[in-house]
């Protein structure tokens, strides 16, 4: 029998926490999460030789002190600061360790602890255009660049508030069963419009809500029992120098090697996990993967998103489950481990066996630069 | 009245704000082109903060005739896409950035 590769073993996810207490760290939440990754893999720390780490606020300290902080002797070590697209950029890499005998067992964690002024200091400073362009000249944060990407799509494609509403009314359903989602209560279409707007047409409910919290994933060279593999991924950063229109992004660039890859296509994935720090951006991408076209997105979310014929964002997504800053990208792909892990308990989806999950994000100017995605498949014991 | 745009030495393509490298040839040398007129192509509205004497719009366009794709901020609400701008620069924080008046049609 030929040796298998790597595998997915463990998750581990915080609470969404929208108001932390005054002992709330970054590091803290982080450690939190690598925590129970571990526990739900039944490993300790000793055993842990890999760490990568995504977090914009766990500063002045970086991965490395991390490490020391949590007692973790590693052979493999990474950073990144690619926010949306750090998880499946840092699980790339760990793969590609793993598969090169560089370690036997890497935790991947992603999280981030705000108070107000971090995060209006995180998005005011966000990159050099930011501060020296567009902060002073009073377009703040990434909320009024994706109004107007909101309303080109919008133009694009006949989609009216209503249907975002839809997509969002959807996702909150799914964090209904979801204990660590920051929002949980059930929301009608009628809340999702009465919530005052932001910066037209985007509304309070478009936008992803703040918190602090952190999640994790362990890996294994040699993994025994279930795990989950990762069948293909691609990415794309600066793929169109942001001279596009933003509607379409880096995916749409390699969705057909991507499945081409995966041996699978759109039809066969049972779970799916996109970015959804917009329900734009979510549309945008579940275009861009295949699962529908510009031109019937208001019928694909009445049909497949609404009804649950399509398993999209099952923890909630951002947008009801809650924004941990770098955590947003790795909250999606340890959903979809999770599910296929059979790790998801009450709210475990049956007859899962194959995934997809999307990274988006790093906004340059006018919208995100990054786009990256992930094939997962459920590798029996 | 025009905005400063950067335009490359080598192929002419402009960008704003300037770059290092040109995108489209990889050349390291720009000069300043002004740019007086945009298309809007989208815009909206920042929530009012405290002090602000009239509502801050931001908008999306596209210098005429050859861009680039600015953002830029608006004297007054827009009435429609693909109307016709007027670009100007005002000195901000110390910095000159670009806005933008409606041309009446």
């Amino acid at each position: 029998m030929t040796r298998r590769g790597p595998g997915i073993v463990g998750v581990g996810e915080t609470p969404a926490l929208r108001h932390p207490d005054a002992s709330c760290t970054t590091a803290g939440l982080l450690a939190q999460a690598v925590g129970s990754a571990l526990r739900s893999a039944n490993l300790s720390p000793s055993q842990v030789d890999g760490l990568g780490v995504a977090s914009f606020t766990l500063r002045p300290d970086r991965a490395i002190d991390l490490a020391w902080q949590l007692g973790l002797r590693l052979n493999w070590c990474m950073q990144d600061e690619m926010g949306g697209a750090s998880a499946i950029n840092m699980l790339r890499h760990a793969w590609l360790a793993l598969e090169a005998g560089h370690a036997e067992t890497i935790v991947l964690v992603a999280g981030d602890h705000f108070t107000g002024a971090d995060f209006a200091g995180l998005v005011r400073g966000y990159n050099r255009s930011a501060q020296e362009y567009l902060s002073p000249l009073g377009c703040e944060g990434p909320n009024p660049l994706f109004a107007m990407l909101t309303q080109r799509q919008m133009a694009q494609t006949g989609l009216r508030r209503e249907d975002y509403g839809a997509l969002c009314v959807a996702q909150r359903q799914w964090a209904s069963a979801n204990p660590n989602a920051a929002y949980r209560q059930p929301l009608t279409l009628a809340d999702y419009l009465a919530a005052p707007i932001v910066a037209p047409p985007l509304g309070r409910l478009d936008c992803v809500p703040v918190v602090s919290g952190a999640s994790a994933l362990v890996l294994r060279a040699r993994p025994q029992g279930i795990s989950v593999r990762l069948i293909a991924s691609e990415a794309r950063y600066n793929n169109d120098q942001q001279e596009g229109d933003g509607l379409q992004t880096g995916i749409a660039a390699f969705a057909p090697a991507l499945w081409r890859k995966a041996g699978l296509g759109p039809e066969d994935m049972d779970v799916v996990s996109v970015y959804d720090d917009y329900p734009a951006m979510a549309l945008a991408q579940l275009c861009d993967l295949g699962f529908t076209s510009a031109g019937d997105l208001p019928g694909f979310i009445a049909r497949r998103l609404t009804t649950r014929d399509l398993l999209v964002n099952t923890a909630g997504g951002q947008l009801s489950a809650g924004q941990a800053g770098t955590a947003g990208g790795m909250h999606g792909l340890v959903e979809v481990s999770r599910q296929l892990l059979g790790m998801a308990a009450d709210r475990q989806l049956h007859g899962v066996r194959h995934g997809v999950v999307t990274g988006y994000g790093m906004v340059q100017l006018r919208y995100g630069m990054c786009a990256n995605a992930a094939v997962l498949t459920q590798e029996g014991a | 009245m025009s905005v400063n745009v950067h335009q490359c030495r080598a192929c002419g393509h402009c960008v704003y704000p300037a770059r290092l490298w040109c995108p489209v040839c990889g050349h390291d040398k720009n000069q300043p082109a002004s740019v007086d007129y945009a298309e809007l192509v989208a815009w909206t509205v920042m929530p009012q903060k405290e002090g602000d004497m009239a509502p801050v719009v931001i908008a999306t366009v596209r210098g005429v005739p050859d861009g680039p794709v600015m953002v830029v901020r608006l004297e007054e609400m827009p009435a429609r896409v693909g109307q016709r701008l007027r670009l100007f620069e005002r000195e901000m924080q110390g910095r000159k950035l670009p806005w933008a008046w409606t041309v009446a049609e």
